[in-house]
């Protein structure tokens, strides 16, 4: 207990700091505050950026009578231009109505107060880095002579991707859009078919260097909150000088990081953001990547694809049916051929073995090999495909289906059957929905392998009762992976291995969520 | 949980005991055996074993020089001596799970089999769904020689042409090697064994030129049972009998009755009987057992050679009941060809004794085929005719009346 609570205690310490520095105000006195001459305050910013080329400063004087001197000072390409434009124009109108109305006496402090501006959010700064990140993060600063506060103008509006069609995750029926780079138009997404205040959004910057901001989204009411709080405290936990995709943010925050299966689910359409919402689970939208984090994620969520809900029941029913055997032939494929090949050759009717003996004769290599060597190859072909330019694909495919595949059969390397159970597989492998677990997938179905090659179908057993045991002691944010499959939840396999009717999927999982179970509320009171 | 992780620490560290047969053998390293012949030379066996020769049965790499199957033969004092002999000419290791038929020679089924057959029982590799045959008037391995058409392998075309006649024909019998086992050891019945002809010259039959004509000289062909005492060839049932042994003992599945046309003696009608059941019970008639064997035949008629009025329900009625008399007669034949040609009970009257009456069973069972000649057997048969095909009246009604 003493241990723990020391532990308390340094986090708290490191997180004092930080809060420091976030809120300045509190302590004017520290060398970060502002200059009160608008020339020094130019100067300290360029010297801090080191004259960075795209950094512009405009001085202008904002009241020809006062001679109240000021600056514009933003980042070339991080803002609109036309704001910018317009802002300029509009505060010297402003300010000449101003000298027509008021007397001389108004401070320059209080100046900007009277202003009517263009601007449709206006936030004080007191500090340096505050004026750097608010610079950074799109905003033009407004500056004053002989005020030591900074004025951050929303001016934001850099180019970005638009709102496009998913490529990853495409449907056939659904909603097409997908994320994009922007945390705004991410979370504008979710708010939008979340039409509810009970959404929130709590955003934080992440990353000593880059600041990315980091939003955690979720139903207030809904999601649990002991899980809330564990998001933000395992997010808090972070410390590292940049965050560039989600997977930075996966890694820091997954519950096992040994283990070849995801405990944190990514994607990029917003309407599986608001379904898992829905559920009470927790979102985390990261700046710069389309893709958000969905936590807690359980082993049964990868293979639910978008589309089983915007279809009929029965199909979706028989597609997640298709998925659970895809997942297995793609595991198995290879090691099931290679024990049966080898050990058991008394399972296979005497026709197919005959021709399988026949495919075999002259083919060098033990099954074990073989296996390895079209695994490996496949491997290799694919990876290649995914970084080449689209340009050579062509002759990626051609060379990879002709010369390897047709020609190691033709040649006597390879068996036609390896050929087939190798090909099956691949294709297995894209059937999941999910693409992180078709990479645990792959890396098992290389373990499994070499099991069937030394101890058959026996071998193929030890690993499938080990990959169970590891399946159920892993959890996601404190969840078990395996539910409800392992612990049984009666009420949640309604859309694990199949998928119910709309209308019985009345309440949400009840690990992910434990207060607010259903999901009608009025309807399930009337009948208690 | 302790105790819990020490209990499955303690069944993963048992489990690589339980490997059983694991040795690792590559495809194509391995043998097919799909058939083997045993038989007697000089006090020694002889065994025969039918490998399969793959790259020419594969549809792809079709290699039509060679022939698909080789035989290979070796003497040995046992069957397993004999086996392992074989590895002196065959190039690879035989394996035995594909066994398909086990073709018994006349020479050792006249004087008893039953001591060769431990290793197939014993051995791992063999399975017990294998057939048995027996060569009547051959040596196994001249069986074995002959190339068959259609099935490439002819230990394949022994094995589903048995099949396919026994279940559309019914005077053979798919005898497999487990329930052979179990006629010689349980009491109160003998085995009886379908037998196996060739037609032909037994030497053409080898040569490749069999499988080129259309017309094949040299074929095997199954011919009517065999009657065994304990393990030695007694003696052959003709066709009728081996038909009857099958009613009797429930093994038709579906077969053709011929019955005269009615009144039309010389032309026929042939009736397909689609399903039977047979059930064989035993009473005891002053001391006497007697087994009465009940037979319930579903039929279509399936062939009309005359012009009869099939519409009438009469007609019907009158050719089930020339169906049930022919049926009646072949079990009568088999009942006459078991209590006085051959005075073996191949029927398993004794069984359903056994079954019935375990008392009577135990002091009669000594001595048995001496009072099995003189129990009562009969039959009665019920034949239902279902359907009568697509057309009610045959065309040849119409044709006569031209």
């Amino acid at each position: 207990m003493v241990f723990k609570k020391r532990r308390v205690k340094k986090l708290l310490d490191n997180e004092m700091p930080k809060e420091n520095s976030t809120k300045p105000e509190e302590d004017p006195a520290t060398e970060d505050g502002l200059y009160s001459t608008l020339d020094k305050n130019i100067s300290r910013i360029k010297t801090s950026f080191g004259d960075s080329s795209d950094l512009v400063s405009a001085k202008f004087l904002v009241n020809e009578s006062l001679k109240q001197e000021a600056a514009l000072i933003y980042i070339e390409g991080l803002v609109n231009k036309q704001i910018i434009n317009h802002f300029l124009e509009n505060i010297t109108v402003s300010s000449r109505e101003l000298k027509n109305h008021t007397s001389h006496t108004l401070s320059s402090a209080h100046l900007i107060e009277h202003l009517s501006l263009p601007i449709s959010h206006l936030s004080e700064l007191h500090d340096f880095t505050n004026i750097y990140r608010s610079m950074l993060s799109g905003n033009a600063v407004l500056l004053l002579d002989s005020v030591s506060i900074g004025y951050g103008m929303d001016t934001c509006g850099w180019k970005g991707r638009d709102v496009s069609e998913s490529e990853t995750e495409s449907v056939v029926r659904g909603p097409k859009e997908a994320f994009t780079e922007s945390i705004q138009t991410n979370t504008t997404l979710i708010r939008r078919k979340i039409k509810d205040p009970r959404l929130w959004i709590v955003t934080k910057p992440i990353g000593t260097v880059t600041q990315t901001r980091v939003s955690v989204v979720y139903i207030h009411g809904i999601a649990n909150e002991k899980l809330v709080k564990e998001v933000h405290e395992r997010l808090d936990r972070i410390d590292i000088d940049g965050i560039l995709e989600s997977n930075y943010i996966e890694e820091f925050i997954q519950d096992e990081t040994y283990t070849p299966f995801p405990t944190v689910f990514n994607t990029e359409r917003p309407d599986v953001i608001a379904a898992g919402l829905l559920e009470g689970r927790i979102a985390i939208v990261i700046d710069g990547t389309p893709f958000v984090l969905l936590v807690p994620a359980l082993f049964t969520h990868f293979f639910q694809a978008a589309e089983d809900y915007y279809q009929r029941w029965d199909i979706s029913t028989l597609l997640r049916i298709l998925r659970v055997s895809a997942f297995f032939i793609s595991l198995l494929g290879p090691s099931v051929y290679i024990a049966v090949i080898n050990f058991h050759q008394e399972m296979l009717p005497s026709p197919l073995l005959v021709s399988l003996a026949a495919q075999r004769e002259g083919v060098p290599f033990p099954a074990v090999i073989e296996a390895l060597i079209m695994e490996i190859t496949l491997e290799i072909l694919r990876e290649a495909g995914l970084r080449l330019p689209k340009a050579i694909g062509q002759t990626v495919s051609i060379v990879g289906a002709l010369v390897i595949g047709q020609a190691a059969v033709e040649a006597g390397i390879i068996s036609a059957a390896m050929v087939i159970v190798v090909s099956i597989t691949a294709i297995s492998n894209f059937i999941l929905p999910a693409y992180n677990i078709g990479i645990s997938i792959r890396i098992l179905r290389f373990g499994f392998m070499i099991l069937a090659g030394t101890f058959g179908l026996y071998g193929v057993a030890i690993g499938l009762f080990a990959l169970a045991l590891h399946l159920c002691s892993l959890r996601s944010f404190g969840i078990p992976y395996m539910a409800p499959i392992a612990p049984y939840i009666k009420s949640d396999m309604k859309d694990t291995l199949w998928r119910k009717p709309r209308w019985k999927l009345l309440t949400r999982p009840r690990l992910v969520n434990q207060t607010n179970i259903n999901r009608e509320p009025k309807k399930t009171s009337d009948q208690k | 949980m302790f105790y819990k992780k020490l209990i499955l620490l303690f069944l993963l560290t048992l489990s690589p005991l339980l490997s059983g047969c694991w040795n690792n053998r590559e495809l194509e390293e391995l043998g097919l055996a799909v058939a083997m012949g045993i038989d007697k030379e000089d006090g020694k066996y002889v065994v025969t074993v039918q490998l399969v020769n793959p790259s020419s049965i594969a549809s792809k790499q079709m290699d039509t020089t060679r022939a698909p199957v080789v035989t290979y033969q070796e003497k040995g004092d046992t069957i397993f001596d004999a086996i392992r002999r074989l590895t002196k000419t065959s190039p690879r290791k035989t394996f035995y799970p594909h066994l398909k038929v086990l073709v018994l020679g006349e020479k050792i089924a006249k004087e008893g089999f039953s001591k060769s057959l431990d290793l197939l029982a014993r051995d791992q590799e063999f399975r017990s769904d294998f057939f048995v045959v027996v060569a009547k008037g051959h040596r196994a391995d001249e069986v074995l020689n002959i190339l068959v058409p259609v099935e490439k392998i002819a230990a394949q075309n022994i094995f589903s042409k048995l099949k396919t006649s026994e279940e559309v024909f019914a005077p053979s019998y798919a005898l497999t090697f487990g329930k052979l086992i179990d006629d010689l050891t349980s009491e109160g019945t003998e085995p009886v064994i379908t037998g196996l002809k060739i037609t032909g010259n037994p030497k053409e039959g080898e040569k490749m030129s069999n499988l080129q004509t259309a017309n094949p000289k040299v074929r095997l062909k199954y011919i009517n049972l065999a009657v065994f005492k304990k393990d030695k060839l007694k003696g052959w049932l003709n066709e009728h009998e081996s038909k009857g042994y099958n009613y009797f003992n429930d093994n038709v599945k579906s077969t053709i009755v011929t019955v005269p046309c009615l009144d039309k003696k010389k032309d026929r009608l042939s009736v397909e009987i689609i399903d039977t059941h047979t059930k064989v019970k035993s009473k005891m008639e002053n001391g006497i057992p007697h087994v009465h064997a009940e037979v319930n035949a579903k039929a279509n008629v399936g062939e009309v050679g005359c012009s009869i009025n099939l519409t009438k329900q009469a007609t019907i009625d009158e050719i089930q009941k020339l169906v049930e008399h022919d049926i009646h007669g072949k079990i009568t034949e088999a009942i006459i060809a078991a209590q006085k040609k051959y005075k073996i009970d191949f029927l398993g009257a004794g069984k359903v004794i056994h079954r019935a009456d375990p008392k009577y069973w135990k002091r009669a069972k000594k001595g048995w085929d001496e009072k099995f000649v003189n129990i009562k057997i009969t039959s009665k048969v019920n034949v239902h005719i279902d359907k009568i095909g697509k057309n009610s009246n045959s065309f040849l009604n119409e044709f006569d009346k031209k």
